[in-house]
C-alpha cells in the first residue's frame, strides 16, 4: 500500500510532523489524516525512508505546540481549524493552502429545556453568549486562538442569516473573564471556553449558547441543557461556515518546495484513508473514540448523515468559495491583521498528484 | 464661581479636528477667563503635542476633559481606562461615500455587489493593541454598514477591499489630510468602486482628486444609520476629576454649554472659528457643516443619544475593536452636566 519514492532529497528529513484538532477529550474532530494515522498507514508509508511521523498533540511539548498556530516548523502538515491558519497567514506565516475538508461537526445552539428557541427565527431579540477574547491572545496578538469567541460569533451569524436576520437583531452578552484555562489548541477541558456560557445559560442570564463537537453534545446533555437549533441542519453550507467548515490543510512553503514528493505521499495516505472510511463506518467510529475521546453516543450525535463518505480533502471551487467566505468573515470582524491574496495562497499541485496516484492504485487493485 | 481648585494648576482638554462647543468656548477665550482667577491654565493636548498627546487615547492625565471620537474613548474604557462618560454631542459631519464621476452609485441600494475600500489597520496600532486608533478602518466599516442597513443590505452584500492607510504624506497637511482614507487613489484608478470619508478636509480632498459624493450619509433618514466615530461624540473625564474636582468640571461644562448657546445666533462667527479648528477651507467647512448644525452643538445625555452611543459600543464589540465588554450604563455620570445646565439656566435668567 505504500508508494515508493525515488526522491533522494528525502534524506535530510527524519521527522514529518502533523497536527490535527484531536486528542483525548479535547473536543477534536474526525479527519482522514487522523484515520490514516490510527490505521498505521502513515507510519508504514514512511518507515522505509527512516522518517518518523509525529503529531504535535501526542508527542510535542509546549515549545512545539505553538507551531499549530504559527507554522514555523517547516516539515509540518497542519490539518486544523481555520481560526489559526488564516490569521497566521495574515500575519505573514509562510504557508500554502493545499487542501480543504468539510465535515459537519455538531454545531448547535443549546438552550434551557423550557426555551422557546427551536429555529433560527426564534433568536430575534434574544441574549446570546459571546465568550471573551482570552487575555493571553490579546497580549500575544493571536486573536484567532480565541476560537470560542469567533466560533460563536460566526455560528450565530450563520443561523441568523439563514432567516434574513443579522447580529444586529440579537443581544450579544460577553461571558467569561478571558482567563479560560485552555491548551494551545484551544481545546482544553472547558472546550476552549465554550463552556463559559453554560452557567450564564443555566442561570437565565443568556438565552442561547453556541457549541460544537461531540464532546459538547455530551456536555450539554450532562448539564440538563438541550439543543435548540441544530446548525448542521441549516439548508445551505454558507450558513454553516465556521472554524472547521471548511478545514484547511496547510504546509510551510519550504516543505512544498523541497519535499514535494513526501507531501504527495502523505496526502495519498490521507485520500486512501478517506476512501477506506466510505465502506467501514463502524471501524471509523471505533477509531474516532480513540482519536477524539468522546462517547460513542456523542460521536454518533455529532458525526452522522454519511459524514464518512466525504472525508477526503479537495480544492473544489465550492469549498474554495466557502473558505473565502470565512476569510472575509475574519477580515471584517477584526481577526486578521491584514488581508492577503487568497487565490495565490492556494497550491493545487500536491493534492492533484496524490489523487492521481490513488486512482492508479485503485485501478491496479 | 467657587474656588475648589487648590491643587490643580492646569486643565487639559483635547479635541478632534471637528466642530465642538468646547472648541468654540476655548477660541472665544471663555475657558481662559473662567479659570484665570484660580490660577489654572487651560491647555490643549493638540497644541502641546509630544508625549502628552497620547493621553488623547489612554486618558491617564487626571485633569483632562476629552471631547473626541469614540473609536478612542470606547476601546480605552474597554481596556480599563478609569474614565466616566459625562456628555454626548451629535454633529453630522459630512460622512459620505465617494465615487468616480461616471459611477452609477447614487443611493445605498446601488452598493450591492460593489468593491468598497477598507483602510488597513496601522502597524503601530496592531503592535500596541490600540486598534481603535485605526479610525479610518473603524469608521469606514461602520459607515458602510450603516449605509447598507438603510437599504436592508449588510456587509455581506459588498466586497471589502483592504487599502493602505499609511501612504506617505507629501506637501502640506491641509491638502493631504484626506490621505488618511487611503482609498482615494485606488478609487481614481478603478481598483475600488467607492470609499467612505468624513469631514470638511475630506470634502476638499475629494474635489481636488476629481471624486464626487455618490451617497451623502448625513441625509440618511435615521440617525441609527449615521452612527459612527463622531456621532455620537463622547465627553469623557478621568474618575479622579469627578471625585476630587467636581466643581471645576461643572464650570468647564458650563462654558461649553454657554458657547453652544452663543453659536445658535452667530453662524458666521462659528464658520470663521471652524476654519482654524477643522483644517479645511471655508467652502469645505460650509459643505461639511450645514443644515443648522450650529443649533445643536450642546452636549447632553438624552436617552436617544445614550442609545445611539450604545449601538456604537456594540458595533465595536462585535467587530473586534474592544478587548472586553464593560458595564455601559455604569460608565455614565449624569451629575456634572446636569449641574452645569442648571447653572447656565440660572445665568440666562439673571442676564
Amino acid at each position: 500500500m505504500t508508494v515508493q519514492s525515488d526522491n533522494a532529497s528525502n534524506t535530510d528529513i527524519d521527522t514529518i510532523w502533523f497536527t490535527r484538532c484531536a486528542g483525548n477529550a479535547r473536543g477534536g474532530v474526525p479527519t482522514a489524516t487522523g484515520l490514516a494515522y490510527q490505521l498505521g498507514w502513515l507510519d508504514d508509508e514512511f518507515k522505509p525512508d527512516g522518517i518518523t511521523l509525529r503529531t504535535l498533540q501526542e508527542t510535542g511539548n509546549e515549545d512545539q505546540r505553538h507551531n499549530h498556530y504559527d507554522h514555523q516548523l517547516t516539515n509540518l502538515i497542519r490539518e486544523g481549524g481555520n481560526l489559526f491558519a488564516i490569521p497566521a497567514k495574515a500575519q505573514g506565516a509562510k504557508t500554502r493552502l493545499i487542501g480543504l475538508t468539510w465535515i459537519d461537526e455538531g454545531q448547535s445552539i443549546i438552550v434551557r429545556p423550557d426555551s422557546d428557541i427551536r429555529s433560527p427565527k426564534d433568536l430575534k431579540g434574544k441574549r446570546l453568549a459571546l465568550p471573551s477574547i482570552k487575555a493571553i491572545d490579546i497580549a500575544e496578538n493571536r486573536r484567532g486562538r480565541s476560537i470560542a469567541r469567533y466560533g460563536s460569533l460566526h455560528g450565530y451569524k450563520g443561523a441568523l442569516n439563514s432567516v434574513g436576520l443579522t447580529l444586529d437583531d440579537v443581544h450579544l452578552v460577553e461571558v467569561g473573564d478571558g482567563q479560560a484555562q485552555t491548551d494551545r489548541d484551544g481545546n482544553g477541558a472547558n472546550l476552549g471556553g465554550f463552556w463559559e456560557g453554560v452557567e450564564p445559560l443555566l442561570k437565565g442570564e443568556v438565552d442561547g449558547l453556541y457549541v460544537k463537537g461531540a464532546s459538547a453534545a455530551d456536555g450539554a446533555r450532562q448539564r440538563g441543557l438541550v439543543v435548540g437549533i441544530d446548525l448542521d441542519k441549516l439548508p445551505e453550507r454558507r450558513f454553516r461556515v465556521n472554524n472547521g467548515t471548511p478545514r484547511p490543510i496547510t504546509v510551510h512553503e519550504d516543505f512544498l518546495e523541497n519535499h514535494f514528493d513526501l507531501l504527495v505521499r502523505f496526502l495519498y495516505q490521507t485520500l486512501h484513508a478517506a476512501e477506506w472510511a466510505k465502506t467501514n463506518l463502524n471501524n471509523v467510529y471505533d477509531l474516532l473514540q480513540k482519536e477524539i475521546g468522546a462517547s460513542r453516543e456523542g460521536l454518533q450525535a455529532a458525526y452522522r448523515d454519511g459524514f464518512h463518505l466525504t472525508l477526503a480533502p479537495d480544492l473544489s471551487s465550492e469549498r474554495v468559495e466557502l473558505f473565502r467566505q470565512q476569510k472575509n468573515f475574519q477580515l471584517t470582524y477584526g481577526i486578521l491583521d491584514r488581508d492577503f491574496d487568497f487565490d495565490a495562497w492556494i497550491d493545487h499541485r500536491p493534492l492533484e498528484e496524490a489523487r492521481r496516484r490513488l486512482e492508479s492504485y485503485l485501478k491496479a487493485a | 464661581m467657587t474656588k475648589a481648585a487648590n491643587n490643580v494648576d492646569t486643565i487639559w482638554f483635547t479635541r478632534c479636528p471637528v466642530p465642538t462647543a468646547t472648541g468654540l468656548a476655548y477660541k472665544l477665550g471663555w475657558l481662559d477667563s473662567e479659570f484665570k482667577p484660580d490660577g489654572i491654565q487651560i491647555r490643549t493636548l493638540q497644541e502641546v503635542g509630544g508625549d502628552l498627546a497620547r493621553h488623547h487615547y489612554d486618558h491617564q492625565l487626571t485633569t483632562l476633559v476629552r471631547e473626541g471620537g469614540n473609536l478612542l474613548a470606547i476601546p480605552a474604557k474597554a481596556q480599563g481606562a478609569p474614565t466616566r462618560l459625562v456628555g454626548l454631542t451629535w454633529i453630522d459631519e459630512a460622512q459620505a461615500i465617494l465615487v468616480r464621476p461616471d459611477s452609477p452609485i447614487r443611493s445605498p441600494a446601488q452598493l450591492k455587489g460593489k468593491r468598497l475600500a477598507l483602510p488597513a489597520y496601522r502597524t503601530a496600532d496592531l503592535a500596541e493593541n490600540r486598534r481603535g486608533r485605526s479610525i479610518a478602518r473603524g469608521m469606514s466599516l461602520a459607515g458602510y454598514k450603516g449605509v447598507l442597513a438603510s437599504a436592508g443590505l449588510t456587509l455581506d452584500d459588498v466586497h471589502l477591499v483592504e487599502v493602505s492607510s499609511e501612504r506617505p504624506i507629501a506637501g502640506n497637511a491641509r491638502e493631504n489630510l484626506g490621505s488618511l482614507w487611503g482609498g482615494l487613489e485606488p478609487l481614481i484608478k478603478g481598483e475600488v468602486d467607492a470609499i467612505y470619508v468624513k469631514g470638511a478636509s475630506s470634502v476638499d480632498a475629494a474635489r481636488q482628486h476629481g471624486a464626487v459624493v455618490g451617497i451623502d450619509i448625513d441625509k440618511l433618514p435615521e440617525r441609527r444609520f449615521r452612527v459612527n466615530n463622531g456621532t455620537p461624540r463622547p465627553i469623557t473625564v478621568h474618575e479622579d476629576l469627578i471625585e476630587n474636582h467636581f466643581d471645576l468640571l461643572v464650570r468647564f461644562l458650563n462654558q461649553t454649554l454657554r458657547a453652544a448657546e452663543w453659536a445658535k445666533t452667530n453662524l458666521a462667527g462659528v464658520h470663521e472659528i471652524l476654519q482654524g479648528e477643522a483644517r479645511a477651507s471655508s467652502e469645505g467647512v460650509a459643505a461639511a457643516y450645514r443644515d443648522g448644525f450650529h443649533l445643536t452643538l450642546a452636549p447632553d445625555l438624552s436617552s436617544e443619544r445614550v442609545e445611539l452611543f450604545r449601538q456604537q459600543k456594540n458595533f465595536q464589540l462585535t467587530y473586534g475593536i474592544l478587548d472586553r465588554d464593560f458595564d455601559y450604563d455604569a460608565w455614565i455620570d449624569h451629575r456634572p452636566l446636569e449641574e452645569a445646565r442648571r447653572r447656565l439656566e440660572t445665568y440666562q435668567k439673571a442676564a
